[in-house]
């Protein structure tokens, strides 16, 4: 990957130089790993549950979503979506709610990233 | 190595992201399997227990999670065979210690680092490898040793049958059919708390109950007809002769086999309800070892030809026993009787071999956990 594919990533919020040193330095598999995350349904479980109010199915996918997000090095959605996962543990839906839009607005700027340098 | 000698490792994530993750990182030392679901993860498990030897498991997840599928591995006891790994998001110290007391291995924390995960994955099977290997040589150990005591006891059981004019059916007969009726009460009665190795022992003493027939002279031991009453006050004497011989060896008397063997030579002619001899003891006065060998005894004795007698069938001596034309037995063991009527009939006209390595892994378990 060139310097500029990593530049757009790390301004959208994916820490590159972490996730390529903990995979081993292969840019092949982070590419592979990065367009994975295109198709990962589990943002969009999440924001189905959190908009029908399902405090459990929320707390699945949002679980495995921070998960997801630690292992790119997605700091500020990971962070974001952490809290938010501890709302939902103590069933505060209306508070967990209140993260949806910022977690939103990272989410879409990682993948708009994303497509960008699968396309270059 | 080919692929068919990679070991396997199993992970089970409902992110096909983290799957692809790992897999990446482990593909090229491992044979990968992959699943999202709890539910086929059991299924995989149940069918490949020798073939995997690692687990990946995800705590979270939404139809079974991890801990339920723990909990599934421990009752099924495959946890001893399976280490298991699991990954997490989760910083909570309550979901460890779970994790931990359902038998985990270790842990890794997302975000996760490959070398940390490489390390952690070759140690664990390494370890768990050993750990196998051990168990293996303990058990290929334990087995001859318990060969050759089998064999020496029913030597010295096949020479007393033969005295007696016997094929040395008889002795193999009484051992399986002890060891039948023993696994019944095992199942049906706990309060007995017999081990795997209780019975195993007791079943290798009952060959030897009628030793104190060395001690009855050869015109009555092997009298054709019915014995006068003096001579059967004689023949009666070989049960106390039987214990009285074991006695005389001051070497062994602390030893349980011989104590075991002692107490069923002794008392496998009483009853339950106190008409038996040589003592007369009543009910649970009698051991267990001495009641079952007893009724095996019994059983075996109905359904064998002798020079007196025709061979009953298996429906019919069951019958005789449950009316308690032989005495009284323990209903505990009438209902085994019962119970196990297919098994023995089986036992007794196959003429069942018991088998050499009763359980051994049971018994390795046994002297692990220290209940031994």
């Amino acid at each position: 990957m060139t310097d500029e594919q990593l530049m757009v990533l790390n301004n959208a919020g994916l820490n590159t130089a972490e996730v390529l040193e903990r995979i081993g330095g292969s840019h092949e598999i982070f590419l592979k790993f990065i367009k994975k995350f295109l198709d990962e349904p589990n943002y969009g479980l999440l924001k189905d549950a959190i908009e029908k109010g399902d405090v459990e199915k929320a707390f699945i996918a949002g679980h495995t979503f921070k998960g997801i997000c630690s292992n790119l090095s997605l700091e500020n959605l990971c962070k974001t979506v952490s809290e938010q996962v501890e709302f939902l543990r103590a069933k505060n839906i209306d508070e967990a709610k209140k993260l949806m839009p910022e977690i939103t607005e990272l989410y879409n700027s990682i993948i708009i990233a994303i497509k960008i340098v699968t396309m270059l | 190595m080919s692929e068919q000698e990679k070991p396997i490792i199993l992970i089970v994530d409902d992110a096909e992201i983290n799957r692809f993750l790992l897999s990446q990182m482990l593909g090229d030392t491992y044979t990968i399997w992959e699943t999202d679901c709890g539910q086929k993860a059991i299924e995989l498990l149940k069918s490949n227990l020798d073939k995997i030897a690692l687990i990946l498991l995800d705590f979270i997840m939404p139809d079974i999670n991890g801990i339920d599928i723990l909990k599934i591995m421990n009752r099924e006891h495959w946890i001893e065979d399976i280490p298991v790994i699991m990954i997490t998001t989760e910083d909570s110290k309550e979901l460890m210690n779970t994790a931990y007391n359902l038998g985990i291995t270790d842990y890794i924390q997302r975000p996760f680092n490959v070398t940390i995960v490489h390390r952690r994955v070759i140690n664990t099977i390494m370890v768990h490898g050993k750990k196998k290997q051990m168990e293996n040589l303990l058990m290929e150990e334990i087995s001859k040793r318990q060969k050759n005591n089998r064999m020496l006891i029913n030597i010295l059981s096949h020479i007393v049958e033969f005295r007696n004019g016997e094929s040395g059916l008889h002795v193999i007969h009484i051992q399986a059919l002890t060891e039948l009726i023993l696994k019944c009460i095992c199942e049906k009665s706990p309060q007995y708390n017999l081990s795997e190795e209780d019975v195993y022992m007791i079943a290798t003493a009952s060959a030897l109950h009628d030793i104190g027939k060395m001690a009855i002279p050869d015109n009555i031991l092997n009298k054709p007809g019915k014995l006068t009453d003096a001579e059967f006050a004689i023949m009666k004497t070989h049960s106390a002769e039987g214990a009285k011989l074991l006695e005389l060896i001051d070497t062994y008397q602390k030893e349980p086999l011989v104590k075991i063997t002692r107490d069923i030579c002794r008392w496998h002619h009483e009853r339950y309800d106190g008409r038996g001899y040589p003592d007369g003891l009543k009910g649970e006065e009698i051991p267990l070892s001495a009641q079952v060998v007893s009724i095996a005894d019994v059983y075996d004795a109905l359904t064998s030809e002798r020079c007196y007698k025709k061979a009953f069938p298996h429906e019919k001596a069951i019958d005789m026993i449950i009316n308690g034309e032989c005495g009284t037995f323990n209903p505990i063991l009438i209902d085994c009787l019962k119970e196990f009527s297919e098994e023995i009939k089986t036992a007794k006209s196959n003429d069942y071999l018991p088998k050499e390595n009763v359980d051994i892994k049971k018994i390795i378990k046994e002297l692990m956990d220290g209940k031994k």
